[in-house]
């Protein structure tokens, strides 16, 4: 049974500075055993620094990171045997076959997983005699996300993974995620595909400008930065925007004459209402219900675009 | 850990023999050109017995008598050393009478060679042997260590290096296998070239070896502590270059230091790089070192330990991040812009 209410990493008031520029403005961040959790974030935002500090490659300039217990910049030790990193590029060695590089790293940890099995759940296997500089840019990917979990680690911290996989790949690359799920272990990856985020994350956090912009369950943000939904349905008749607003349809309401049928379309906040309404009156004898709820893409990109100078100290709504 | 992938990319291998490479041939070309090809030596031997009548002959000098026509050297024997005048106007190709004076059992310091205008001359192959086997070395550290560990750093693999268990002393420790192996290639051919030309007294394995081991585990300590931080393998890569050539001139492989003035010779000698190549050239052509062997080695090992500890302690996964000057001031500026 895994503990999901532990907290494996806190990062709290989280700044970092390069030169004159502020990268981070105080992020605060809490993991949860067994979760995984998602950055999501423009380009620049400042999720790849964040990812760093937590995984103790870059000091914070203020604010702390905890990791385990421990702290990532100066008890390297402690981490590097239970975190794994998987980086948004590396070159590997060029001339040494896939399995060699596999058990190159494996070699660094105390009790590594076997070769084969690692090579087997990234889909390498038939690959393993081939030579690094021979890989596709999927294979060398996998290959990365292969030797982060070779040392069979608590957390996994994924770099943009399922940049320029294949569709194929990326399902292979959640199967991968949620292998590390079902074993107990919480990952953290940054993504700008808002489908895996959606799919895999069970929390997020959007940063903008160096700060949480946002933060919960994908549904939950949905709800809560998405108010509108879209209620689209079919009369059987000619109706006009008037017509349908004297039933008690509130919303922005548009109509179009398709023959002799009128298609029309609810822009509101309240759809269980407008279906409601639609349902219950007889006069209307409307078909096609059809309600679509905000994405976790029109969240992204009306928080990106909003000016994060608006929004709290700690992003949070 | 890199090791397979230094010796399986021949490219790798090349450019860290590559200046040893040249600097050979160079030397070699040298010699050719002032020892080997020329007129056959037809010498006039005086005090000599027959052994070494034998060896001269053996080695390909023509014997004749005073007065003979066509003669242009005249080899003395006296008090177990060698005098050899060769005709300034005529001048034969000596190497002959060396290796049948080296072959009659005469000390590579016993022997002297001038010419009939008073210049003495000097084997440029055996002069420079230790300068050649030093920087052999000096590449595999510099061109050959330094600029790939950069790379590493520059193309992230060094990075994700940082955070696996993998520690950073072990992680420099094992650039050393391959890199030694590689260093083996022109320490052999030295060696060689030295065993040929019979410059050697007896093959002094014990010296060799130490002011090999030495030598190598302090220009290879020398080309981690390079690798420290850098980030930029262009940049890194012309600066070991320059560095190497550099290193050539001031071990006196360009101009004899004899020729240099005192200030520029004690400046030369200070340098590490300049202990090794004297020590080789020692060990390697009996040359008299300006410092006894034992202690240029001592300098050699002190200078090793003090660059490896250096070396761990400097070197850095991740030099990506600019450092902080006055952290405390920034640190505060953040505080109150939030």
């Amino acid at each position: 049974m895994i503990d999901r209410t532990s907290d494996v990493i806190v990062v709290n008031k989280l700044c970092k500075v390069y030169g004159t520029q502020n990268v981070l403005r105080g992020i605060d961040l809490t993991l949860r055993r067994g979760e995984v959790f998602g950055l999501l974030g423009p380009n620049g935002a400042g999720k790849t620094t964040t990812l760093e500090t937590i995984v103790g490659l870059r000091q914070p300039t203020s604010g702390t990171v905890t990791v385990l217990g421990f702290d990532p910049a100066k008890d390297r030790r402690e981490i590097t045997e239970r975190m794994a990193v998987q980086p948004q590029a590396a070159a590997l060695f060029p001339t040494l076959t896939v399995w060699e590089t596999v058990q190159l790293f494996a070699s660094f940890y105390t009790a590594p997983r076997e070769t084969a099995d690692i090579l087997r759940e990234v889909g390498l296997e038939q690959a393993h005699q081939m030579r690094v500089k021979h890989l596709s840019g999927g294979q060398e990917r996998r290959l990365l996300i292969g030797i982060a979990l070779i040392g069979n680690p608590e957390i996994l911290v994924l770099d943009e993974p399922s940049a320029g996989l294949n569709p194929s790949a990326r399902r292979k690359l959640w199967d991968i995620i949620e292998g590390q799920r079902k074993r107990g272990g919480t990952v953290l990856l940054s993504t700008h595909h808002m489908d895996e985020a959606t799919q895999m994350c069970d929390r997020l956090a959007i940063i903008v400008d160096g700060r949480v912009a946002a933060e919960g369950e994908p549904e939950e943000l949905i709800r809560q930065y998405s108010a509108t939904a879209t209620v689209t349905f079919t009369v059987p008749r000619p109706v006009t925007s008037t017509d349908l607003a004297e039933l008690g349809l509130v919303g922005n309401i548009t109509t179009t004459q398709i023959g002799a049928e009128t298609h029309a379309r609810v822009v509101t906040e309240d759809p269980d209402t407008i279906l409601r309404k639609i349902t219950f009156s007889p006069r209307l004898d409307a078909h096609d219900y059809r309600v679509q709820r905000g994405s976790l893409e029109d969240v992204f990109l009306d928080i990106s675009n909003s000016n994060p100078s608006t929004k709290s100290s700690t992003g949070r709504p | 850990m890199s090791g397979k992938d230094v010796l399986r990319n021949p490219l790798t291998g090349f450019s860290m023999l590559f200046m040893f490479a040249t600097i050979l041939v160079i030397y070699v070309s040298m010699w050719l050109s002032f020892t080997v090809l020329g007129l056959t030596p037809s010498a006039v031997v005086t005090s000599a017995g027959a052994p070494v009548m034998d060896a001269l002959d053996s080695a390909g000098v023509a014997l004749v008598d005073v007065g003979a026509e066509g003669r242009n050297a005249e080899i003395t024997v006296h008090d177990g050393r060698v005098y050899v005048l060769l005709d300034a106007s005529n001048q034969p190709a000596w190497n002959p009478i060396w290796i049948g004076l080296r072959d009659a059992g005469f000390a590579a310091d016993a022997i002297t060679v001038v010419d009939s205008d008073g210049d003495v001359k000097l084997d440029p192959l055996r002069a420079n042997l230790g300068v050649a086997a030093m920087l052999g070395i000096a590449s595999i550290a510099f061109i050959g260590t330094t600029v790939p560990l950069v790379a590493m750093r520059e193309r992230g693999l060094l990075r994700l290096f940082g955070t696996t268990p993998l520690r950073r002393s072990t992680f420099l420790l094992a650039q050393l296998p391959a890199r030694v192996l590689v260093a083996v290639v022109p320490i052999t051919l030295t060696v060689t070239i030295a065993v040929w030309q019979r410059y050697l007294d007896g093959l002094d394995v014990l010296g060799l070896g130490v002011t090999f081991l030495l030598g190598t585990a302090m220009l290879l300590s020398f080309g981690l502590v390079f690798a420290a931080r850098s980030r930029n393998a262009e940049a890194t890569q012309q600066s070991m270059v320059m560095l190497t050539i550099m290193l050539v001139f001031a071990s006196g492989g360009l101009l004899p230091a004899s020729i240099l003035p005192a200030v520029i010779q004690i400046a030369m000698n200070c340098l590490p790089t300049t202990w090794l190549a004297t020590a080789a050239s020692a060990t390697l052509t009996g040359s008299e070192p300006f410092f006894p062997l034992t202690v240029l080695w001592a300098l050699m090992a002190v200078t090793a330990a003090c660059a490896a500890g250096m070396a761990a302690r400097l070197f850095e996964w991740d030099q990506s991040e600019p450092r902080r000057r006055q952290p405390t001031i920034r640190r505060e500026k953040v505080q109150a812009q939030l």
